[in-house]
């Protein structure tokens, strides 16, 4: 593993002990597709191949195939396609420098053909058994690829998706691990959710330590964070200005107050809640780790934020006019309106924007930045051990005790960044149903 | 000891943790040296580990993941101590290592699934909670009224209850004030009657007495009249006729009276 940040992020396989999944292929063609496109050899093998219908401009093919060896290396060992993609990328911008011209559309191999090539080199089981497994045999590569292998449960693409490599897809729509996880996240909250809510059916009392755990946060998220930000029904009523008309408007302080707008939106804060919590709670489980470390979730999920803050002020306003509800209400005169007023507007949509924009930042700085720490402590133990001597017995104790802390803390954060998204989104969506 | 075990699992589990974890760092850290031997070894055209920055307690971290420096000196020349065999995170993008990189295939995805999950937990969870938390608010709702009602009832019964004794014990003590009376006019009868008796019965003797006295006065005056007469006759020696008798008495009585 190169970098910890890899830990972190997406990836489309799940990571486990080694020794729980152990890899023992014996010959180039038991690997997986993913793997052997990545193999030197097969790429070597593949690069031939396009270099013959695609070479670089003013090379043999020889010479095409010869520079890219020289590439690669330097990049992540990128295939053929990639060095040919770029290598025309530069000659396209240096012309454009020169010449000042637009970049025109940049040469590259198209993605069928590519793949032709592939499919021919990794369909031929016997070159890749004999020619290939004897490269491996002379580097000692089928050990090292076993050992690399081992541990890692490679997800299966039911939907035709290409992957890069076992952390980035290539093309197409890849499974990945945190797709597969939030799955059962969702499975898990309705199965739980659902038992919670036959067991107090009928206005029973929740009963066992898991209920009344559900209980106290379902409430307190209705109660505290819900209902507050959002307010009670007789505040809708009173409109903007309910400051002048409490003192004789007396019908609605009959009787207690009444949420139904709030109640409303509740399900999608309970939802929010419960899946941001539970996403990141399992990143404190060793091998399954949060899909809220991942922009693309937290995206995802201010996503949902902005549209309930969208339909909610839409039922509340009129499609229209929630749009026209940004612009605060002032006593201007009409000249000066009529050049403030949209200037306010663009500034006050922006701002909308920006803020469900740095909900999905938050939350992810939140729990990339606990994970970094973590990684960073146990990182020192690593280090200690592979130093050598006496010092790892030093440093592993600490380490371990710091690791465990911070984990601590972390469990704390999970509970805490669920509550900050849940309660900002409410007062987002609140604040869009209300009259500015 | 298993019970006290038992009892502090989490802390016997940790300790038995950072005992066990500290004892095989040397195997784990000889696991990670031979892969890098093994990497080092391997005839590969891959990037000679560039010296870093700065070298950590003076002891070279072959092979080592290391991290936190991977942001400086690293422009496209892949990974420091980068094991070449490893081809999970070959022909990697520019974005690999960003952890804020933008997927948006995956922001996609969350937004659907999640759609998916509000859906799904409104029918099998939401509304049913709703439901039962709005039927146990009312439960309470209603159990409060019926309580305030029943407080209401009993302090009724209760006033009424304690008028109802505040009256009996008023009509006990009249009975027993009409007992009193009944007794005393009993009583004052009784004594009126016997005291009457005693007056009659006084009467009754004073009269007899007054008879009894006159008739002795008659008695005595009749005798003391013979003996006076015999007395005189023999005085005289003359017998008086009937009349002379008669006065005689008559006057003797007077004098009798008189004395």
């Amino acid at each position: 593993m190169a970098n910890p940040v890899l830990h972190i992020k997406d990836a489309y396989f799940f990571e486990v002990p080694k020794f729980a999944f152990p890899r023992n292929f014996t010959k180039p063609s038991d690997f997986p597709s993913i793997w052997l496109k990545l193999d030197p050899t097969v790429q070597h093998s593949e690069a031939e191949l396009l270099a013959e219908e695609f070479p670089i401009d003013g090379m043999s093919k020889d010479e095409s195939v010869a520079a890219w060896h020289d590439w690669a290396p330097n990049h992540h060992h990128a295939p053929y396609d990639v060095f040919y993609y770029e290598t025309n990328k530069e000659a396209a911008e240096a012309e454009a420098a020169e010449t000042g011209n637009e970049l025109g559309e940049i040469d590259s191999i198209p993605l069928t053909v590519q793949k032709n090539v592939q499919k021919q080199i990794l369909n031929d089981t016997e070159w890749l058994d004999n020619e290939v497994a004897g490269v491996w045999e002379e580097q000692g590569l089928l050990e090292r690829y076993n050992h690399h292998l081992s541990g890692k449960i490679i997800i299966p693409q039911p939907f035709g998706g290409e992957l890069r490599n076992l952390h980035e897809a290539e093309s197409g729509f890849c499974l990945s691990k945190f797709m597969i996880v939030e799955l059962f996240v969702v499975c898990f909250l309705a199965f739980v959710l659902n038992r919670y809510s036959r067991a107090i059916a009928n206005g029973k009392p929740a009963k066992g330590k898991l209920a009344n755990l559900l209980e106290t946060f379902l409430l307190f998220v209705r109660d505290e964070i819900a209902r507050p930000s959002i307010g009670s029904d007789s505040d809708f009523h009173h409109g903007h200005d309910d400051h002048d008309e409490h003192g004789h408007d007396g019908h609605h302080e009959d009787g207690p107050e009444t949420y139904h707008l709030a109640d409303k939106v509740t399900p999608v804060l309970w939802s929010l809640f419960f899946f941001i919590v539970t996403c990141n709670l399992l990143g404190l489980i060793p091998f399954v780790g949060s899909p809220t470390g991942v922009f693309g979730v937290t995206l995802g999920l201010a996503g949902i934020t902005f549209l309930t803050t969208l339909i909610s002020g839409s039922m509340m306003h009129g499609p229209v006019g929630f749009w026209l509800n940004q612009i605060p209400s002032m006593d201007l005169s009409f000249a000066i309106a009529i050049v403030i007023k949209p200037m306010i507007w663009v500034i006050e949509v922006a701002g909308l924007m920006i803020k469900h924009t740095v909900l999905a930042i938050r939350l992810l700085a939140n729990m990339v930045a606990g994970h970094m720490v973590l990684l960073s402590i146990m990182g020192m133990a690593m280090t200690a051990a592979v130093g050598g001597g006496a010092m790892a017995y030093g440093v592993t104790p600490v380490a371990v005790i710091g690791a465990t802390c911070i984990g601590m803390l972390e469990l704390f954060v999970a509970f805490l960044q669920a509550y900050v998204f849940t309660l900002l989104s409410a007062l987002f969506i609140g604040a869009a149903m209300h009259h500015h | 000891m298993i019970k006290i075990m038992q009892e502090n699992w989490i802390r016997w589990s940790f300790a038995l943790l950072l005992v066990f974890g500290t004892a095989s760092l040397p195997a784990m850290a000889d696991e990670v040296e031979a892969k890098a031997e093994a990497a080092a070894n391997a005839p590969t055209d891959s990037d000679e580990s560039h010296e870093e920055g700065h070298d950590e307690e003076g002891h070279d971290d072959h092979g080592h993941d290391d991290h936190g420096h991977d942001d400086h000196g690293h422009d496209d020349h892949g990974h420091d101590h980068h094991d070449a065999t490893d081809l999970s995170h070959a022909n990697a993008s520019k974005e690999l290592e960003a952890p804020g990189s933008i997927a948006a295939d995956m922001a996609i995805y969350t937004l659907v699934v999640f759609i998916l999950m509000v859906v799904i937990l409104r029918v099998a969870a939401w509304n049913p909670i709703k439901k039962a938390l709005d039927d146990r608010e009312q439960g309470i709702i209603d159990h409060i009224a019926d309580a305030r009602r029943s407080a209401e009832k009993a302090e009724r019964l209760l006033e009424e209850y304690e008028a109802k004794i505040a009256a009996a014990a008023q009509e006990a003590n009249e009975i027993v004030a009409e007992g009193r009376r009944d007794a005393e006019a009993t009583k004052e009868r009784i004594v009126e009657e016997a005291r009457e008796a005693a007056t009659a019965e006084r009467d009754r003797a004073l009269n007899d007495i007054e008879i009894a006295k006159n008739a002795a006065l008659q008695d005595v005056a009749e005798k003391s009249a013979d003996i006076a007469v015999a007395l005189a006759g023999k005085i005289v020696n003359k017998e008086l006729n009937a009349s002379d008798h008669q006065a005689l008495i008559k006057e003797t009585l007077d004098n009798i009276q008189e004395g």
